[in-house]
């Protein structure tokens, strides 16, 4: 038996929402959060065990447990094989990370920030031209967790279900999804690619494939299952960090070709995914003040091509601006700000501040608030953010 | 200063008999960094103690250094305690005359972000060392000036000042060298207004050996801040010197 380590922890989390008029709904959430993570260590391999889990004592739809980190890896000189869940990231923004698209997510927090899912995968690691290749395959994506309709975060989706169009999630066959990235740095920058074929879990159509044509007219068949389709996807894209002296600059591209055309009945009329680039520009600038405290202020840049494909999606043309503020203290306390704005014309947006302070070296809390601006302008299922004002408070004990 | 934290500083016989009483400054540090190539790689634990004005707050970290080339060390720092950033690694590779490259991997949010040059005056971990203080202190970094000696016990100390060429939280620096240890054994340093700021003092040497050489290692760095009275120590546990360690664990790729 090798080294062994394990941690954890258990956040109570708590938010309020501003009254919405609707009994069948909590203005008040409580839960707890909880996690742990088991690593085994040996020379040449390795096991990891992590898992999440939130409960819920009022809305029992919250109460689910899953996989964020859960594989083995072994690896000699050159190099790492690995198998089991995990959490991918390609993320170098704060908001903006068209990359970052290899897990699902759980809706159940913040749009910017929420939680991702552990994502079954087999791959293959190697360090070669001076940097890193990565080749993984993706056989089964894992679906999101999208709040019930009980929550104030809701998508009013209790009676629809997630569903793929492409791949074969739902038989017995594996699918053929890969991700296949290299990443290097240099003197003054990172640069990082990327191929992959998968579900994009980021756009999103509601409506039914079962439809019919009467009198020229498209209508939805009698017993018509609606849901949420999301599309399987070939994506390429890079990302450049590139540091200057006193700030830093990071742009990005990705392509997304949607692999099959299958046409959904929305409220809308007739649609399909539509082919996409996105465009990311930041800037990051530290500032040291005289009484020792440091901020960074962030400005990020979000530009979807074409504009039609925008709607599909909670972040389209968007402007981010940040502001964190370290008081370099040994509770480290930070106060965040953040923006994020659609400069398209929707008036679209959120705003998040918080704090953060650590206690008594195992604790940590966290307050802030959460608001989201004309959310009523999203198409489903994100018009429904609209009145999800809230603040929310979290303690968190580590171990 | 980073390599004198992070990396041995060791005692050369042949480095010493090359010594001339009309050394400048600048031939002391650079017989300091000859004295520093060829320890292969390094790893220990450290314990930082924060002292505050009624409390004491601990911080433990693992530390491993691999000398890629004489010009060119990689260090990796990984956090143990506090719990919350437990995971928390710190990748600096040091360079003799370009600048160094950070990055730090935040467990949290699982994302590797680099760090820019003007962040390095930041606090390390709320303590009184800075990301400037871990960096290397590559002698064409620094212009010098003002050797002085002076004999203390049996050893015979060497005093300069250095000034960093490239943007630094510093005015200045005051350096101690011990031909003894043929280290740095305190440096003061000057806020950007040229009041004294802080002072560090490396005491607890230990003597090592790899392959021929004879190296010596600072096994307590004390760093006062004589501002705000607060102060930090860093001490050395568990430390080997000569080992090999994969260059690989010094990758961006691998802080994930």
């Amino acid at each position: 038996m090798g080294e062994t380590s394990n941690e954890g922890s258990f956040t109570l989390e708590t938010r309020q929402f501003e009254s919405d008029g609707d009994d069948g709904t909590y203005e008040n959430q409580r839960s707890l959060l909880w996690e742990h993570k088991t690593e085994v260590v040996e020379e040449s391999n390795g096991l990891v065990f992590g898992v999440k889990g939130r409960y819920d004592d009022q809305d029992h739809k919250r109460n689910i447990t899953w996989p964020e980190d859960l594989y083995f890896y072994q690896k000699n000189q050159s190099f790492k094989f690995v198998v089991g869940y995990q959490i991918f990231n390609y993320s170098y923004m704060e908001a903006f990370n068209p990359l970052d698209i290899l897990n699902a997510r759980q809706y159940d927090t913040s749009i910017l920030n929420a939680e991702k899912m552990g994502e079954l995968s087999l791959g293959l690691e190697t360090y070669v031209f001076d940097g890193d290749l990565k080749l993984y395959l993706l056989p089964r994506p894992a679906k999101p967790y999208f709040p019930s309709s009980s929550s104030r975060l809701r998508a009013d989706l209790d009676q629809v279900s997630v569903a793929w169009l492409g791949g074969d999630v739902d038989s017995s066959e594996w699918d053929d999804h890969f991700l296949l990235s290299f990443e290097r740095s240099f003197d003054s920058f990172d640069a990082q690619f990327l191929v992959s074929k998968n579900i994009d879990r980021r756009k999103v159509l509601v409506g039914t494939t079962d439809y019919q044509e009467i009198s020229g007219n498209i209508f939805p068949k009698a017993d018509a299952d609606f849901a949420l389709y999301f599309s399987e996807q070939l994506i390429t894209g890079a990302i450049v960090v590139y540091n200057f002296e006193s700030f830093q600059v990071k742009s990005g591209f990705a392509s997304h070709t949607y692999i099959p055309d299958t046409e959904i009945l929305t409220n809308s009329g007739l649609t399909s995914f539509e082919d996409y680039s996105e465009l990311v520009l930041g800037a990051e600038v530290p500032i040291s003040h005289a009484n020792g405290f440091d901020s960074t202020v962030f400005v990020e840049y979000q530009k979807i091509i074409p504009d039609s494909v925008s709607a599909t999606g909670a972040l389209q043309n968007d402007v981010f601006l940040a502001w964190k503020l370290n008081f370099n203290d040994p509770t480290g306390t930070e106060i965040k700000t953040a923006m994020t704005y659609d400069v398209s014309g929707n008036e679209e947006g959120f705003v998040q501040a918080d704090f953060s302070r650590r206690y008594l070296s195992d604790f940590k809390y966290t307050i802030g608030i959460l608001s989201y601006l004309n959310t009523e302008s999203y198409n489903p299922p994100l018009d429904d953010l609209d009145e999800t004002n809230h603040i929310y408070a979290n303690l968190t004990y580590f171990y | 200063m980073g390599n004198l934290f992070l990396v041995c500083l060791f005692f050369s016989s042949f480095v010493l008999s090359s010594y001339s009483a009309d050394q400048t400054a600048l031939g002391i540090a650079q017989l300091v960094k000859e004295s520093n190539t060829g320890f292969v790689g390094e790893q220990g634990k450290m314990e930082m103690i924060l002292k505050l004005e009624n409390q004491e707050i601990k911080r433990l970290m693992v530390s491993k250094s691999l000398e890629v080339s004489p010009d060119e060390n990689r260090t990796l720092l990984v956090f143990e305690i506090p719990k919350d950033v437990r995971g928390t690694k710190l990748l600096t590779w040091s360079f003799e005359s370009k600048d160094d490259s950070q990055w730090i991997y935040l467990p949290s949010l699982r994302r590797v972000k680099r760090i820019t040059s003007s962040g390095s005056s930041s606090s390390f971990m709320g303590s009184e060392f800075t990301f400037e203080d871990l960096r290397n202190s590559g002698i064409k970094k620094y212009e010098y000036s003002n050797l002085s000696e002076l004999k203390k016990d049996n050893d015979i100390l060497w005093k300069y000042n250095r000034k960093s060429l490239k943007k630094s939280g510093y005015s200045k620096q005051i350096v101690t060298v011990s031909k003894k240890y043929m280290n740095i054994v305190k440096i003061e340093y000057f806020d950007r207004s040229g009041e004294k700021l802080k002072v560090a003092e490396f005491s607890n040497f230990k003597q090592f050996q790899v392959k021929n050489k004879t190296m010596w290692r600072a096994g307590r760095i004390v760093m006062r801040n004589l501002q705000t009275k607060k102060s930090s120590i860093l001490i050395w546990s568990e430390r080997k010197i000569g080992v090999r360690i994969n260059k690989s664990v010094f990758q961006k790729g691998s802080l994930k």
